[in-house]
C-alpha cells in the first residue's frame, strides 16, 4: 500500500514534468490561432473562434516554399548521409585492415568540431565552386552528419551474428550484396536513430543556412522563419502559425521512429 | 575470415573523402587563415602573424564571450545532467509505462532551435509575454522583469531555455547506458536488501560513469559551439550581455567583415574544444585504471 502511494507520487511528479515541457508547444498551437490584439492583451487567453488566418498569412509569407527548400535539403542530405556512412561502417565493423582504427578515429573527430571552425572557408570554397545553394549546404550537411551515423551503424553491425555473413560469403555474395541484404535490414534501429537524428539536425541548421544560401528563394525553414518574423513583427499569432508549420512534419516523422530511437542507441553504449 | 585490405579500404573511401573535404581541410586553412587580414571588400589577405590574437587579448567584448561560454558549461552540466538522471533512472525502471513521458521529454530536441527560440521570445516579452503575465496572475508580480532585455538576464534566459531543450536529449543518452546494465545485477542487490537510493548510489551510478563522461563531453561541446537559440533570441545583446564565441565570431565575419579576426576567433573556440576533450580523456582513462 505505501509503495504504492510512492509510485503514485513519482508517477504524478513526472507527468508535471511532462505537463511543463509540453507547456510553450501547447501555447503555440492555441496561440497560431488567436488574434494579434488579443494574443498581446491576454498571453493566456483560448481563441475566440477557429481563425486559420494566421495560417493563411504564414503561407502568403512564403512558409510553403520553405518547407519545399527544408524538405529537398533534408532528404538528399540524409539519403547520402546514409548511403556513405553504411559501407564505411561495416568495413569498420567487419573487416580487419591496417589504419582501421586511424581512420576511424579521424572520422570520430568530427562529432566535437563547431561549424563555427570552418564557415569561413567553406563559405570561400562554395563561392569559388559556384555551387547551387542546395548543393552549398548539402555538402558539409552530409560530412558533419558522417562522424554519429558511422558511430552508430558501426556499433550496430559489429552485433550482428557471424554465421549470416560466413553463409552468404560461401554462396559468393560481395560484401555490398552482403551489406545491402543482410546488415541493413537487420540494423534497422540504427539506421531508423541515424535517420531520426540526422533529418533533425539538418532541418533545424542555422548558421551554414544563414551564409551560404544566395537567393531568397532557396532560404530553408530557420532562416525563412528568422526573415518573416522579421516582416510580421507584431503579428504574434502569424509567427507563432509558422512555427507550427515548421515543427509539424519533423514531429510526425519522430513520432513514428522513436520507438526505434533508445534501441538504435544502446548498441552504440555498450561497446 | 580473410579480406583484401583494399576492399575495406574502397568500402570506407567516399565516407573518409567527404569528411576530409568538407570539415578537416577547412579546418586547418581556418587556423592559417587566422594569421591574415582580409575582407569581403579588399579581399587581398595580409599577414598579420599573431596581430589578431594580440588584438583579441585586449578585446573586452571577447572576454565577456569567454565568460558567458564558462556560464554555459557550467550551468548546463550543473542542471541538465541530474535532471535527466534522474529522467532516464525515472523513466528507466517501468520503461514501457513511460513510453509517453519518454517521447515528450524528448520532443523540445526535434523542434527547429529558431523555432524555440521565436516561441521563447514571445513568451520572455516584457510588456505583452507569457511568463510576466502567469507571474502577475499567482501574485508574484514583483518578480517579473524584462528578462531578455535585461543586461544581467539575458544570458540566464537562454541557458534556461537550452536546458528545456536538451535535458530529453541527454536522458536518452543516459537511458542508453541504463540499459546496457545487466537486469540480474539488480536482482542480487533487491535480495541483499538494498533500497532504491542505496542501488542508484552503488550500483547504478558506478556502472555509468563512462556514459556520464561521455555525455558531460557533449553538453561541454555544445556549450562552447552555442548559437542558434542566442542569435534568434538576442543576437548576443543587449550591448553584447549574451555574447559568446561562435556570435562574436558570426559578427566579425559577416558584419563588421573582419574575416581573419573572426577566423582567429573559431581557433580559440576550436582550442577549447580540443583541451575540453583532452580532459575527458583524461579522466575516462583515470576511470578505466580504477576498475
Amino acid at each position: 500500500m505505501k509503495r504504492a502511494a510512492g509510485a503514485w507520487l513519482r508517477d504524478g511528479l513526472f507527468a508535471l514534468l511532462a505537463l511543463v515541457f509540453m507547456l510553450p508547444l501547447i501555447w503555440t498551437v492555441i496561440g497560431s490561432f488567436r488574434g494579434a490584439s488579443t494574443l498581446r492583451v491576454e498571453p493566456w487567453g483560448l481563441p475566440e473562434t477557429l481563425d486559420w488566418g494566421n495560417y493563411v498569412a504564414a503561407w502568403e509569407g512564403r512558409i510553403g516554399l520553405y518547407l519545399l527548400n527544408s524538405t529537398i535539403v533534408t532528404v538528399a542530405s540524409v539519403v547520402l548521409i546514409v548511403v556513405l556512412s553504411a559501407p564505411a561502417a561495416y568495413a569498420f565493423a567487419r573487416m580487419r585492415f591496417s589504419g582501421a582504427g586511424l581512420a576511424l578515429g579521424f572520422i570520430l573527430t568530427g562529432l566535437l568540431i563547431p561549424a563555427h571552425a570552418v564557415l569561413i572557408p567553406l563559405y570561400e570554397l562554395n563561392s569559388a565552386l559556384g555551387v547551387g545553394d542546395y548543393l552549398a549546404l548539402i555538402g558539409p550537411y552530409v560530412a558533419f552528419g558522417l562522424p554519429l551515423s558511422v558511430l552508430l551503424m558501426r556499433a550496430y553491425f559489429v552485433e550482428v551474428p557471424g554465421e549470416l555473413m560466413e553463409a552468404a560469403i560461401i554462396d559468393g555474395a560481395g560484401h555490398l550484396r552482403i551489406l545491402w541484404s543482410i546488415f541493413m535490414p537487420i540494423a534497422r534501429p540504427a539506421v531508423a536513430t541515424v535517420a531520426i537524428f540526422q533529418a533533425a539536425w539538418v532541418w533545424n541548421e542555422l548558421p551554414f543556412a544563414l551564409v551560404f544560401i544566395k537567393e531568397s528563394a532557396h532560404l530553408t525553414l530557420p532562416v525563412g522563419l528568422l526573415n518573416f518574423q522579421g516582416e510580421h513583427i507584431a503579428n504574434w499569432g502569424a509567427i507563432l502559425a509558422g512555427v507550427t508549420i515548421a515543427v509539424i512534419p519533423l514531429m510526425v516523422l519522430y513520432l513514428v521512429f522513436q520507438r526505434h530511437i533508445v534501441r538504435g542507441l544502446t548498441a552504440g553504449a555498450v561497446k | 575470415m580473410r579480406h583484401r585490405p583494399l576492399t575495406a579500404w574502397l568500402l570506407a573511401l567516399p565516407a573518409l573523402a567527404v569528411f576530409a573535404f568538407y570539415i578537416t581541410w577547412p579546418l586547418i586553412h581556418t587556423v592559417v587563415l587566422s594569421a591574415y587580414s582580409w575582407s569581403a571588400l579588399n579581399p587581398i589577405r595580409t599577414f598579420e602573424g599573431f596581430g589578431n590574437y594580440v588584438e583579441l587579448a585586449h578585446d573586452p567584448v571577447l572576454r565577456t564571450a569567454l565568460i558567458n561560454n564558462g556560464l554555459w558549461i557550467v550551468l548546463s552540466l550543473v542542471f541538465q545532467l541530474p535532471l535527466a538522471m534522474l529522467l532516464a533512472v525515472g523513466i528507466g525502471s517501468a520503461l514501457r509505462r513511460h513510453r509517453i513521458l519518454r517521447t515528450v521529454y524528448f520532443s523540445p530536441l526535434i523542434i527547429p532551435a529558431v523555432a524555440v527560440g521565436l516561441i521563447w521570445t514571445l513568451f520572455y516579452d516584457p510588456n505583452f509575454g507569457a511568463f510576466n503575465a502567469l507571474l502577475e496572475a499567482v501574485g508574484l508580480k514583483g518578480w517579473t522583469a524584462g528578462w531578455l532585455g535585461d543586461t544581467k538576464l539575458a544570458t540566464l534566459c537562454i541557458i534556461a531555455v537550452s536546458c528545456w531543450r536538451y535535458t530529453g536529449f541527454h536522458m536518452m543518452i543516459l537511458l542508453a547506458g541504463l540499459q546496457a546494465i545487466p537486469e540480474d545485477i539488480y536482482e542480487a542487490a533487491v535480495i541483499d536488501g538494498a533500497n532504491a537510493w542505496r542501488t542508484f548510489w552503488g550500483i547504478t551510478l558506478p556502472l555509468m560513469k563512462r556514459v556520464v563522461l561521455v555525455d558531460a563531453l557533449l553538453i561541454t561541446v555544445g556549450s562552447v559551439k552555442i548559437f542558434d537559440l542566442i542569435w534568434v533570441m538576442t543576437a548576443g545583446g543587449p550591448n553584447h550581455a549574451s555574447e559568446v564565441l561562435a556570435t562574436y565570431m558570426y559578427r566579425a565575419a559577416f558584419s563588421d567583415d573582419r574575416m581573419g579576426y573572426s577566423a582567429a576567433i573559431a581557433t580559440v573556440m576550436l582550442v577549447l574544444t580540443l583541451i575540453a576533450t583532452v580532459i575527458y580523456l583524461r579522466l575516462t582513462r583515470l576511470e578505466e585504471a580504477d576498475a
